[in-house]
């Protein structure tokens, strides 16, 4: 095994979706691999995911790399490349339009520097009137909100910016 | 979700590939906007370097991409379009996009969401064509038994062929030499129909020996005023896919290819037909005779040959026929001039029974020069995704006459350079240089019966 393709990626990340593992870890001479279910696991983890992992159908934790010692309280699309703290993205499932309150005129499920657990619902994902609705996946604080109310997101964009628990000790 | 107020038109594209190329290229000729959507697989592709905006609507899957009809109507929506093409595959002839379209106020470039359901089911589309006077084989009804079948197939007379009601591309169709044949493969057939299209529906029709596939390119307005491209001639097939397509068809005698177009024309002006389509026949080299097939209520792969020997653009006629209401196209106006040949460049190793090579292109280069034209998406380090269809370019030539063309289509086949990927331009090579296909004696099984065993002979001597 000397080349993973994003078949052999997709695949592998089903086959380990569907297992009783928690973690796994693959190497080989050009690529290393590494898919979690904890979303709390940090340790042993690496930033050498490519582009493949885009296509990743489960939840994945990214270690993004710390460039900028404060994060920016405005919502910015730009920041999907080079993310600017360490953390746990939430990204759009498909495309859709994006919307940070249940119903309109009601509260944001969450604002800014809110903790949250796992399944704290934080937005709602709409594609042709079928409201989707999104779980934090990882308990921690949100320090980054991507994207604006009622914009439209692309497939795998970045929505929030969670601080984990473990991280931040 | 709120588009700007404007009128200027704005197309999605929802395809991938050659054909989400050629549709943007004609929409900046007419100086249409565009919007294509792409799966996360295609969100570099060199498509998305000739279209205004790309959206990125889900995984490389196409089921979870390009064949969900919301997500891409979502994407339109909100990106303000106001028309929609979509290609050919994947949505192009589910009449639920068209409806959604519809609802949502976009216009979809193709025949309208009826129109498409009218002949999209094989059994229906049978009963226009009868109603429209266009000859059908000698067929059946719907058959469920095989009791039923053996008594329908000695009326008709061996051989017949099993068709499944529901589509097409070769799934639940099998040929039966007598009644033996026929009880043993009817269940089998059923079946797989059932497998493929959710619907065990068969029909049976007479099977005919020296079979030629045939098809007439046409446009409507929506208003019952049809005019043809003339015709094109696809016989050489493997499994029922179209490797090789030709226009004209040299083979059908002048009287009746007239015959032909009205029966054509006469089938589309009945359902008041919009936009491009094509009706497809099988055509009898003995008898001289014509029978409807199908209607395919979209743009064809092929449509290349018939735009090169009517010197017309049909994607830029389906965009204007969208955009302007009192788009015409007059009959008097289409002549044909020459001939021109298009042969599928696939993904594909010929040596290992077909099977699909996707990987990375390390090497792409296309023919160039006088009536050479290609249709890809593809260059050099360009990755051909296990994901979608395997083929990756359309290579038309077009010369005065067959000899020519022929002649031409040699040149660029051995002038191009495909490396990384292993693909059919061997095969390609191996029918052009053949005398049979030279000499046009060819029919719709000559590369399944003919062809391919004399290759896999010769290869098992080496």
């Amino acid at each position: 095994m000397t080349k993973i393709t994003s078949q052999d990626l997709s695949s592998l990340m089903d086959l380990f979706e569907q297992s009783e593992w928690v973690t796994l870890h693959l190497q080989t001479d050009e690529s290393e691999i590494y898919l979690s279910k904890d979303p709390n696991r940090k340790k042993g983890m690496t930033s050498a995911f490519n582009e493949a992992q885009a296509t990743a159908p489960v939840p994945v934790i990214e270690k993004t790399t710390d460039t900028h010692s404060e994060s920016s309280p405005e919502p910015d699309n730009n920041a999907s490349e080079t993310p600017i703290e360490e953390g746990h993205i939430v990204r759009a499932p498909s495309l859709g339009t994006f919307y940070r309150s249940p119903k309109p005129g009601a509260s944001p499920y969450i604002e800014l520097g809110d903790n949250v657990t796992s399944d704290s619902e934080i937005c709602l994902i709409e594609v042709m009137k079928l409201f989707t609705t999104m779980q934090a996946g990882t308990s921690g604080k949100i320090i980054k909100i991507f994207v604006n109310d009622g914009e439209l997101v692309e497939h795998n964009q970045p929505l929030f910016l969670i601080k984990t628990d473990e991280s931040s000790s | 979700m709120n588009p700007v107020a404007d009128n200027r038109p704005k197309l999605l594209i929802a395809n991938r590939g050659e054909i989400a190329y050629r549709v943007a290229q004609a929409a900046k000729q007419l100086g249409i906007e565009t919007v294509l959507v792409a799966s996360e697989a295609d969100k570099n592709s060199l498509v998305t370097k000739v279209v205004d905006q790309t959206l990125v609507i889900g995984p490389a899957q196409a089921k979870e991409s390009y064949l969900n009809a919301n997500l891409i109507m979502h994407a339109a929506i909100a990106s303000g379009c106001t028309m929609l093409h979509p290609g050919y595959g994947f949505l192009s002839e589910r009449a639920e996009l068209a409806e959604l379209c519809e609802q949502n106020n976009i216009s979809f470039v193709g025949p309208t969401a009826e129109s498409i359901r009218a002949v999209g089911d094989k059994l229906s589309a049978r009963q226009l064509a009868t109603q429209a006077g266009v000859p059908l084989t000698t067929g059946s009804e719907q058959v469920e038994t095989v009791d039923e079948a053996l008594n329908i197939a000695n009326q008709i007379g061996y051989p017949v062929i099993t068709k499944a009601s529901a589509g097409g591309g070769g799934r639940g169709m099998v040929v039966a030499y007598n009644d033996d044949d026929l009880s043993r493969s009817f269940d089998t057939a059923s079946h797989t129909a059932k497998e493929a299209f959710g619907d065990g529906t068969l029909y049976l029709e007479r099977f005919v020996e020296k079979a030629r596939h045939v098809e007439v390119q046409l446009v409507g307005d929506g208003k019952g005023n049809v005019v043809h491209f003339s015709e094109r001639d696809c016989s050489l097939q493997r499994r029922y896919q179209k490797m090789l397509e030709e226009a004209p068809a040299n083979i059908i005698p002048e009287p009746v290819k007239t015959k032909l177009h009205q029966a054509a024309v006469d089938l589309l002006s009945s359902i008041n037909y919009r936009n491009a389509g094509t009706v497809e026949f099988l055509y009898d080299e003995d008898r001289q005779e014509f029978y409807f097939m199908e209607v395919n209520a979209r743009i064809q792969v092929e449509h290349p040959v018939s735009e090169e020997i009517t010197n017309n653009d049909l994607i830029k006629a389906q965009l204007q026929l969208t955009t302007n209401d009192d788009f015409n196209v007059d009959q008097s106006q289409i002549a044909v001039d020459g001939h021109a040949i298009e042969v599928r460049i696939i993904a594909e190793d010929p040596d290992r029974d077909f099977a699909p090579s996707p990987g990375r292109i390390t090497q792409w280069h296309a023919p160039t020069g006088k009536g050479v034209r290609v249709d890809s998406a593809m260059e050099t380090n360009t990755l051909v995704s296990p994901f979608y269809d395997s083929m990756i370019a359309k290579l038309i030539v077009k010369g005065s006459c067959r000899e020519q063309a022929i002649e031409r289509l040699k040149k660029a086949l051995d002038e191009f350079i495909i490396e990384g990927i292993k693909t059919n331009l061997s095969f390609l090579k191996a029918i052009v240089n053949h005398s049979d296909f030279q000499r046009n004696q060819v029919n719709t099984r000559w590369l399944e019966q003919t062809l391919i065993p004399t290759l896999n002979a010769s290869q098992s001597l080496r």
